[in-house]
């Protein structure tokens, strides 16, 4: 695969790095001299200095990378940038780094779906760790409107005595599997749920709120 | 005419200002308080609430302020929130005029496509990039290029 990259810093230098011991090519667009150095002495000729343009998109032979790449540490660059790509050298796949996780609303919404946010996971992973009455949303699909969750039942949960079949899910929304201890179970009409239950499921954004009111009280 | 003009730098307050001259209602956006000094001495600029931190890219709108006749807005002018605070669901019109293109981009891309503001403009600084917002269904206007030609003609005439 042929990878551009906007953005040298910490996470370009990195991501570049690992995509070359993975075999992939690799060019990297970076605007700091010292940066570009640094790069170059490390990883060999394959950065570009300059302020990224058109100009410098077409030396880098954009119109024939597979996936391209921003991360800056400029959120809007970052969505313009992948607009470009997009747009004017249709790259198949671009990928934005999001710094402020908010604006992960608004790149979807201008047609950039890729979006990585350290911000975000740090966020979920501090919020599974805390197990708090929440549906964590692990996965976002089609532009946030799908999502797969994960659901820890209370003591007090009014799924329990219940059936998967006499919960009544809510349009859109399906149980992918029960985690209970090290056991995987693949939910039936006839499994009952137990405290401290891990479910995880498959819903449309829009119903989640009410797939979360059948498992919390 | 509901106008909102992002950056109070000397671009936005010289519009901000003529604007208002012109009896439209002009509500002008800036992420640093002290910017808005620059609409004029006359004009009383109040603040309640924090302020919006300077880091990049992050934090969320703070306070909205009306003066006498121009509305100031504190906050990032890429914020949805922010956005919605200076009125963009009613304007008109939105000019973006901060010295990131980046951001102004990105602002006018939101106020079109997301807003549907129905006229839309972004102020560039870097000629290059122009032709590519172009591309991006954006209407620019590029001083750079505008002052440039505007000596060069003066120089030409004056020979």
């Amino acid at each position: 695969m042929y990878v551009v990259i906007v953005g040298g810093g910490k996470v370009g230098y990195y991501l570049a790095k690992d995509l070359l011991a993975r075999g992939h090519e690799v060019t990297i667009i970076e605007r700091d001299e010292r940066k570009c150095q640094r790069i170059q002495d490390d990883l060999g000729s394959i950065v570009l200095e300059g302020e990224c343009s058109t100009d410098l998109l077409e030396q880098a032979g954009a119109s024939r990378a597979d996936v391209f790449i921003a991360v800056t540490g400029e959120d809007e660059a970052n969505l313009v940038l992948s607009q470009i790509a997009k747009r004017f050298f249709h790259i198949p796949r671009a990928i934005a780094r999001v710094v402020n996780p908010k604006n992960r609303k608004v790149f979807n919404q201008l047609g950039i779906d890729l979006t990585v946010s350290a911000t975000e996971i740090i966020t979920s992973l501090i919020e599974q760790e805390m197990a708090t009455q929440e549906i964590l949303p692990l996965v976002a699909l089609r532009r946030g409107t799908l999502q797969i969750v994960e659901l820890h039942l209370p003591a007090d949960s009014p799924a329990l005595k219940k059936t998967v079949q006499q919960l009544a899910l809510p349009e859109e929304s399906i149980l992918i599997s029960i985690i209970r201890g090290d056991q995987i179970i693949v939910p039936r009409g006839d499994t009952a749920f137990r405290p401290n239950d891990t479910v995880l499921a498959l819903t449309a954004t829009a119903r989640a709120d009410a797939l979360k009111k059948l498992f919390y009280p | 005419m509901k106008i909102i003009v992002l950056g109070c730098g000397r671009v936005g307050a010289f519009l901000a200002n003529s604007l208002t001259g012109h009896g439209h209602q002009v509500t002008v956006m800036d992420r640093d308080p002290k910017a808005f000094r620059l609409l004029g001495d006359d004009l009383i600029v109040e603040h309640s609430g924090e302020m919006a931190p300077q880091a990049t890219g992050s934090g969320t709108p703070r306070a909205t302020t009306v003066k006498q006749k121009i509305a100031c807005v504190l906050g990032l002018g890429i914020d949805e929130d922010v956005l919605r605070q200076a009125g963009i669901e009613e304007a008109d019109a939105f000019a973006a005029v901060t010295d990131s293109d980046y951001t102004n981009i990105m602002a006018c891309l939101m106020a079109k496509k997301i807003f549907r503001v129905p006229r839309v403009i972004a102020r560039i600084s870097e000629p290059k990039r122009e032709k590519i917002f172009h591309g991006l269904g954006l209407e620019t206007i590029c001083p750079t290029t505008l002052g440039a030609k505007t000596v060069f003609e003066l120089l030409v005439k004056a020979r």
